[in-house]
């Protein structure tokens, strides 16, 4: 019988190896949540994959460090968004965006009000990929934080360092950035 | 035995657009669709094979939980 993950909280010993049962059951419950950001977040399979591997790594070591003051998927969350954002910046490969583009975004609300329709192939996640990377860093990581149903606004916002109101102001825009650059990856 | 009738480009192109709609997915926002791929998405089993060969080397933490340095400095 596995231990329950939330003997992970803080004040209890961290597991001491891998194969820790509590250890492997947290991965199981978040590995797919984390190696989704990183995949999405990076936009390349292998290197979600080496940083999944880091991410959890990290979070082997530090286990006696989680002070139980959020949920571990969110701890596990600013030890990936800190990672992938040190691979950025060491790659030089951040996308600025000029202002200029997101007014182009926004103002074309009316053609974005219409639900997003896909295809159902593995083209999905291509445009769903083209999409992120053409958007700033910040929408696509809140774009990716609120979809994932465990992620409280209010979670979402300190992992971002903002308000809960600010992150719901930002996700309207967001979703329409998003939505009409969707389009144009068709 | 009676030879099926070709389709006129018409014909295809109307075939071809019915099986696009029966495959089209449609999602009302951004995160919808976000949460729906990331539901199907599998997480490479190479991951949990790679940290236990790196786990394997660590010592296991040293440090005290941080309550504890707090109150037994």
């Amino acid at each position: 019988m596995q231990e329950p993950v939330e003997s992970l909280n803080a004040g209890v010993a961290a597991p001491t190896d891998w194969s820790s049962p509590a250890f492997a059951s947290l991965y199981d419950e978040h590995s797919r949540a984390i190696y989704y950001l990183t995949l999405r977040f990076l936009g390349d399979p292998q290197k979600a994959e080496d940083a999944t591997h880091d991410v959890f790594l990290k979070a082997f070591r530090r286990l006696d460090q989680f002070r139980g003051e959020a949920s571990i998927r969110t701890w596990l969350y600013r030890i990936a968004i800190n990672h992938c954002q040190n691979l950025c910046q060491s790659w030089h490969n951040r996308h600025i965006h000029a202002n200029s583009e997101d007014a182009v975004w926004e103002s074309s609300a009316a053609k974005t009000d219409s639900p997003l329709r896909a295809l159902e192939t593995k083209e999905l996640g291509q445009r769903i990929q083209k999409t992120l990377d053409a958007l700033p860093e910040e929408y696509r990581l809140l774009l990716l934080l609120v979809a994932d149903e465990e992620m409280s606004y209010e979670e979402t916002a300190a992992l971002l360092g903002q308000s809960a109101d600010a992150v719901r102001g930002k996700l309207h825009r967001a979703r329409k950035a998003f939505a009409a650059h969707f389009e144009k990856t068709v | 035995m009676k030879q099926q009738a070709k389709l006129t480009p018409k014909q295809e192109h109307v075939a071809a657009q019915q099986a696009q709609a029966q495959a089209t997915q449609e999602f009302s926002t951004a995160e919808a669709m976000l949460r729906d791929e990331a539901a199907q998405i599998i997480v490479p089993p190479e991951i949990a094979e790679r940290l236990k060969k790196s786990s394997a080397g660590l010592a296991p933490p040293t440090a005290r939980p941080w309550w504890r340095r707090l109150f037994n400095p």
